[in-house]
C-alpha cells in the first residue's frame, strides 16, 4: 500500500502539554550535558552575563517553538498488522512497528491527563535503545483496546490460541492483587539507605565540600556546652534524616504502586498501577525471556520478594521500564511461580574454589599501604564475606529451566528457560584448569547467567544439554 | 555423544596475530625510541627501559603466543550446532544453534586479505558481543560454511505454539488459587523435545 494514502491522524491539542513537558525534560538534558560550555561562558564572558534575561527568554521562545513543531509534525496511522508514526522537526522519521514484534505495551495516564481522559500508549520492540513508539493524547478507551488488541495478534495458526474476543467478558486466568499494607513496604525494601550512602560519598567525593561541611559540623559542635550533648543531638539530626528519606521512598514507591492488580488472561499478563497517574504495562507470555527474584537486606529481613521479567532487547534499560512485581510474600511468590510454571528448584552449589577469589590482591594492598596487621584484618573480613557470597551462590537446571542465585545478604534469583537461550559459552583459565573447573554462560536474549567454578564434566554435560533443547526446539522463542 | 570434531582454523592466522601485535605495539615502541632520543629531561634509561619492555614483549608474543592462540582456534560444525573455541591461556568456547542465529556476516580487513584470510561473524540475539566470530578461515571455506548456514536457516520451519506459554485452564482468581496451584503440577512444565 501506499503510504500516501493511508489514513494519518493527529493527536489532539490536549497532546501539546505532553510535547511541552518532553521539550523541558530534553532541554534541561541538552543544558546539563553543555554545562562545561555554560561555565566558560560565565568565566569568559563576564561582561555580557547581564543579558542572562534575554537568553532565558529565547530559551523559552524556542522551547514553546519545539512544542508547537513537534506536536504538528507527530502522525501517526494504526493499521491491521502494525503501527506507523512520522515525527520529527529536522530530522523526520517515519517508524513501523509490526505488533506481532512488541515486547511490551505500557498506557500511562499522567495526572494532566486525567481530567480529559487521555493516556500515553508507549510500545517497546526488540531493538537496541531508543526504538520505542510512544503515542500522547489517544483517548483512554482507544488506549485500552490497543493495548488489548496489538498483544493479541499473534501469527499463530494452532486451534487453541486464545483470541481477544474470548476474553471479552473479563474472566481472567490469574490474578494478583497487592493490599495497601504490602504496598507500603515496597518503599522499605528498596534499599533507601544506600541513598543515604550516596548522599555521603558525594558530600565526602569534593574536598570543598567536605572540608565546608566539617567546619559547619564543628561549629556547631562548639556551639553545644559538651561533646556528649552535641553528639546527642547529631545523631537525632541523623536518625531524623533517616526517616525522612526511608519515608519519602515509602510515599514515592506507594504513589507509584498504590492499587497493584495483576491479571493474566491467556497470554496476556497485565497490571495496573498508580495514585496519582497511573500505568498499565503488559506483556505476552510467549515474550518472556528472563525472570529476575530480588531481595535486598531489608526485604530479606521482612522476607519480601520483587519479581522483574525481562523480554528481549533494551538489557540496558532502566527498572522502571520493567514489568515489575514490586513486593511478593512467601504465598504469592509461589502463586506466581505456578502460574509462571518455574519448576521447584534444585539448588547445586559451585566448587569452594570461589570463596578465595579476588580475596588476596585487596588484603595485600591493605597490607602494604597503611601496616601489616589491617591488611591481615581485611584478608579475614573479605574472606568472610567470601564465605557468605559462596553459600548463597549455586545454580539449577531442571524441567526446562536454568536459574543462578547469587547475592551477599540480599539475594538474586534469574531464571531462563532453558531452549531460549541465544548462545552457550565455555570459559576457563590455566588456574581454573588445574582445578578442572571452568565457568559457563548462557546469554539470552533478555539478559546471561553466568555460573562460575562449574567442574568441567558438569559444564560440558550441562552445555551438551542445552544444546539439545535448543537446536530441537523449533517453537518460536520470542 | 561423540568427541567433537574440531577443525583448525588456517596457519596463517598466526601471523595475522603477529601483525596485529606488531600494529599495536610497534608506535609504542617507536614513541619510547623517539623519546630517548629528544626528550632531554627525562634520563635516558627510562624510555629505554620501556622500549625494551615493548621488545621483549612483542617477542613473546609473536614467538609463543600467536602460535598458542593459533592452535587452540578452531571450530566445529555439527549437524545443529556451530561450536567455536579460542585462546592462548584463557580458553573460551562458544556454542549457537542454528535456530538461534539471526544474520551472518564475512569480513575481511587489508591484514587479512594479504594473508588471504577471511573472517564469518554470527549474530544472535543475546545482546551486546553475542556474535560469534571466527577468524582465519579460507574465503572459500567462509563463504561455504555461510552458504550452507544460511541454507539450514532458511529451511528451517517454525513450529506452533511457543517455548514459554501460559498454563492453559481457566481456573481463575485468588480464591480458587489453590486448583489453580494443582494444574500447575498437572502440567507438564515444559515440552521436551523428541
Amino acid at each position: 500500500m501506499n503510504s500516501e494514502t493511508l489514513n494519518w491522524q493527529r493527536l489532539p491539542l490536549i497532546s501539546l502539554i505532553f510535547f511541552f513537558i518532553s521539550s523541558v525534560r530534553l532541554t534541561i538534558k541538552h543544558l546539563y550535558n553543555a554545562l562545561p560550555g555554560l561555565v566558560a561562558i560565565f568565566v569568559g564572558l563576564r561582561s555580557l552575563l547581564h543579558w542572562w534575561p534575554v537568553a532565558v527568554g529565547a530559551i523559552f521562545i524556542i522551547l514553546l517553538l519545539a512544542t508547537f513543531l513537534r506536536y504538528r509534525r507527530f502522525s501517526y496511522v494504526l493499521e491491521a498488522e502494525r503501527i506507523r508514526v512520522r515525527q520529527g522537526v529536522f530530522k523526520r522519521s517515519e517508524l513501523n512497528l509490526d505488533y506481532d514484534r512488541i515486547q511490551q505495551a505500557d498506557i500511562r495516564r499522567p495526572i494532566w491527563f486525567k481530567p480529559f481522559k487521555l493516556a500515553i500508549l508507549q510500545l517497546q520492540s526488540a531493538g537496541s535503545k531508543g526504538s520505542e513508539v510512544e503515542v500522547a493524547g489517544l483517548s483512554e478507551e482507544l488506549a485500552e483496546r490497543l493495548q488489548r488488541d496489538i498483544l493479541n495478534t499473534l501469527k499463530v495458526k494452532e486451534g487453541d490460541s486464545e483470541g481477544a474476543g474470548e476474553y471479552a467478558d473479563g474472566t481472567v486466568d490469574f490474578e494478583l492483587k497487592l493490599p495497601r499494607s504490602e504496598i507500603l513496604r515496597v518503599g522499605l525494601i528498596q534499599n533507601a539507605l544506600l541513598v543515604v550512602g550516596v548522599l555521603a560519598a558525594l558530600l565526602f567525593s569534593n574536598e570543598m565540600i567536605s572540608s565546608y561541611v566539617i567546619d559547619r559540623v564543628e561549629s556547631f559542635v562548639a556551639s553545644f556546652n559538651s561533646v556528649w550533648q552535641a553528639a546527642l543531638v547529631l545523631t537525632g539530626i541523623g536518625a531524623a534524616a533517616l526517616v525522612v528519606v526511608l519515608a519519602g521512598a515509602i510515599l514515592f514507591f506507594f504513589n507509584q504502586y498504590y492499587g497493584y492488580h495483576l491479571q493474566r488472561q491467556g497470554d496476556r499478563v497485565a497490571y495496573t498501577a498508580g495514585l496519582i497517574g497511573s500505568l498499565s504495562r503488559s506483556f505476552r507470555i510467549p515474550k518472556l525471556q528472563l525472570i529476575e527474584f530480588r531481595q535486598g537486606l531489608v526485604a530479606r529481613i521482612l522476607s519480601r520478594w520483587q519479581l522483574r521479567i525481562l523480554q528481549a532487547g533494551g538489557i540496558n534499560d532502566k527498572a522502571e521500564g520493567r514489568f515489575t512485581v514490586p513486593v511478593l510474600h512467601r504465598y504469592n511468590r509461589s502463586l506466581i511461580s505456578d502460574d509462571l510454571q518455574l519448576p521447584e528448584p534444585h539448588w547445586h552449589r559451585v566448587h569452594k574454589i570461589l570463596i578465595p577469589r579476588y580475596w588476596l590482591i585487596p588484603s595485600v594492598i591493605v597490607g602494604w599501604v597503611f601496616n601489616p596487621w589491617a591488611g591481615v584484618g581485611v584478608a579475614v573480613l573479605i574472606l568472610l564475606l567470601r564465605v557468605l557470597w559462596w553459600r548463597n551462590f549455586a545454580w539449577h537446571y531442571h524441567g526446562g529451566w536454568i536459574a543462578v542465585k547469587s547475592g551477599l545478604f540480599g539475594v538474586s534469583e534469574r531464571w531462563a528457560p532453558a531452549a531460549k537461550m541465544q548462545r552457550v559459552r565455555i570459559s576457563s583459565n590455566p588456574f581454573s584448569r588445574y582445578f578442572n573447573l571452568c565457568t559457563l554462560t548462557i546469554d539470552t536474549a533478555g539478559g546471561s547467567l553466568s555460573i562460575s567454578c562449574m567442574a568441567k564434566e558438569k559444564a560440558e554435560a550441562l552445555q551438551r544439554d542445552i544444546l539439545a533443547l535448543t537446536a530441537h526446539n523449533n517453537k518460536r522463542w520470542m | 555423544m561423540n568427541e567433537i570434531q574440531w577443525i583448525p582454523v588456517k596457519p596463517n592466522y598466526k601471523n595475522q596475530l603477529r601483525v596485529g601485535n606488531s600494529l599495536f605495539l610497534g608506535p609504542f615502541f617507536i614513541a619510547a625510541l623517539v623519546a630517548a632520543i629528544w626528550l632531554e629531561k627525562l634520563p635516558t634509561w627510562i624510555p629505554l627501559a620501556v622500549a625494551t619492555a615493548i621488545f621483549v614483549l612483542w617477542i613473546t608474543l609473536v614467538l609463543f603466543w600467536a602460535p598458542a592462540r593459533c592452535r587452540v582456534t578452531s571450530y566445529a560444525l555439527e549437524t545443529d550446532v556451530v561450536r567455536f573455541r579460542l585462546g592462548a591461556l584463557w580458553h573460551r568456547e562458544t556454542a549457537v544453534t542454528h535456530n538461534r542465529l539471526q544474520h551472518l556476516e564475512i569480513e575481511r580487513g587489508p591484514v587479512e586479505r594479504m594473508l588471504g584470510l577471511s573472517r564469518l561473524k554470527l549474530f544472535t540475539a543475546g545482546g551486546m558481543g553475542s556474535d560469534l566470530t571466527i577468524p582465519g578461515l579460507a574465503p572459500e571455506v567462509a563463504e561455504d560454511i555461510r552458504n550452507n548456514l544460511i541454507a539450514k536457516i532458511r529451511d528451517e520451519v517454525l513450529e506452533d505454539g511457543a517455548i514459554t506459554s501460559a498454563s492453559s485452564g481457566s481456573a481463575s482468581s485468588e480464591s480458587s488459587s489453590k486448583s489453580e496451584q494443582e494444574q500447575a503440577a498437572d502440567s507438564s512444565p515444559e515440552e521436551k523435545p523428541e
